[in-house]
């Protein structure tokens, strides 16, 4: 309650209803990009990624809104035409390189803009919405190379990210919504994301140091599950 | 007569790998990017079956170029090694560092390591089909594996190289019930080669020696090739 929340996006009713979640809690709630009519409590930043000077107008912007950040939550899921090729049927490189930017440069450039605001903050948790179609273990799928390489890229820089700021107090989150899966909606799997983003884990009091699961950088679904770089 | 196509073989692995199949009576069609490396060109004179390709792999129209110089002397391909890697550039990828992370940079580094390897495998894939062996391989790195990352910077290779691994999956999953094989490989962290042949300092492992174990796991076929697994030049399983 009272924490401040910034997300890249509202696009999808997942994100959406995520967002009223923590508006729900008596949170405030700064996104960037377009107005999303579901969400009108929300406070709307621009943020056109990856131009000149994107990170500083970002933080600009935020900035007016507030001093600090307590969650930090990436909901960037863009798809592109094209996604459903197969390799041997003529792939579209520059959509992959356009799902790249959207899914993995943009919320970087975002974080990175905003950890001066995340520092001053009490929360210090980075949250990332990301699919297990980027896990090189688990991956099933005969297409969709754009979004999984890009998430997959961003899975790399979260363990990165992670071994640089878990020292300094930052928890990390990372939610697979499983979006088409029938035992969840975006009501649901929103719920599930809420909880999972804000509960603490499981630290032993008996050994701090040698059991602490937020030490893990882990990825979890809508139906708890754990799932495998 | 048995036909690879090997990327980024100026110099260091990828040279080293277009040798030990030469060695073994291969046709290796190496790709070439490199302007201050003439390694390739003096290997030509000791290996009739060595042929130089242009190709620089962050350009489709580059590797649809090579391709169809490759058409003219080869209507099949029985191995395709992705080696071509964009490693160096400024400290410029990491949070809190001394610079502010170069995204430009990033973007290249994606367009050569994850989808260079992805198109070279896509735009060559029908002389790979009408081969016998259909084996791909992709040189990947141990910084691919998020499980095992250490660093707290420097992510521009990294990422690269996960993107890499999945992509490959995807492939495999598409391509392995049709009689395709995959190897992912960790060459391990080699000495550079510089313009002359010569090695620089530094380093724990020299090309050669990565090679001769990568062409071993490349070359020899294996009772589970159901798995797709990054091994590195110890022969060793990483994890993802």
């Amino acid at each position: 309650m009272d924490k401040v929340v910034f997300m890249t996006g509202i696009a999808t009713s997942f994100d959406a209803e995520l967002a009223l979640a923590f508006l729900r809690a008596g949170d405030r709630v700064i996104a960037a990009g377009p107005h999303c009519p579901a969400v009108p409590q929300a406070v709307y930043v621009p943020f056109a990624p990856l131009c000149e000077g994107a990170g500083e107008a970002l933080y600009q912007a935020v900035a007016g809104k507030t001093r600090s950040l307590d969650y930090f939550i990436d909901t960037s899921s863009a798809h592109f035409a094209g996604e459903d090729r197969r390799i041997t049927d003529g792939l579209c490189p520059e959509e992959i390189i356009q799902s790249f930017r959207a899914n993995t440069l943009a919320p970087i450039q975002a974080l990175e803009a905003l950890l001066p605001l995340l520092d001053a903050g009490t929360g210090k948790r980075l949250a990332f919405i990301s699919t297990h179609d980027a896990s090189v273990n688990w991956c099933g799928n005969t297409a969709g190379y754009g979004p999984s390489m890009a998430k997959a890229a961003l899975h790399n820089i979260l363990q990165v990210i992670k071994n640089k700021l878990f020292p300094d107090g930052y928890t990390f989150r990372v939610y697979d919504p499983l979006p088409g899966e029938s035992r969840v909606n975006p009501v649901t799997s929103a719920a599930g994301a809420y909880t999972y983003i804000t509960r603490d884990r499981a630290i032993d009091g008996h050994q701090i140091e040698r059991r602490n699961d937020e030490k893990r950088l882990v990825m979890r679904d809508a139906l708890g599950r754990e799932w495998p770089w | 007569m048995r036909t690879a196509l090997i990327t980024g073989a100026d110099r260091g692995l990828g040279l080293s790998l277009t040798l030990g199949l030469l060695e073994q009576g291969w046709q290796v069609f190496a790709g070439r990017f490199l302007p201050d490396y003439r390694l390739l060109d003096e290997a030509c004179a000791r290996y009739p079956l060595l042929r130089p390709v242009p190709l620089d792999v962050s350009s489709r129209q580059s590797i649809l170029d090579a391709c169809a110089m490759v058409r003219q002397e080869t209507e099949y391909l029985d191995m395709i090694i992705s080696n071509a890697a964009y490693m160096g550039g400024p400290n410029s990828s990491g949070f809190r560092g001394e610079l502010p992370i170069d995204y430009s940079l990033l973007e290249y580094s994606f367009r050569v390591n994850s989808l260079g390897a992805l198109q070279v495998m896509e735009i060559f894939l029908p002389l790979v089909e009408a081969g016998e062996m259909k084996r791909l391989c992709f040189v990947s790195s141990e910084v691919s594996s998020v499980t095992m990352m250490h660093r707290d910077a420097g992510f521009r290779y990294t990422m690269t190289k996960t993107a890499l691994n999945v992509a490959a999956r995807i492939m495999y999953n598409q391509l392995f019930e049709k009689g395709y094989t995959f190897r992912l490989y960790q060459p391990g962290w080699m000495k550079r080669v510089n313009p002359d042949g010569s090695r620089a300092e530094g380093a724990d492992i020299d090309p050669d020696l990565s090679a001769g174990e990568a062409l071993r796991q490349f070359l020899e076929d294996r009772e589970d090739e159901q798995r797709l697994v990054l091994t590195d030049y110890l022969g060793h399983e990483w994890a993802y």
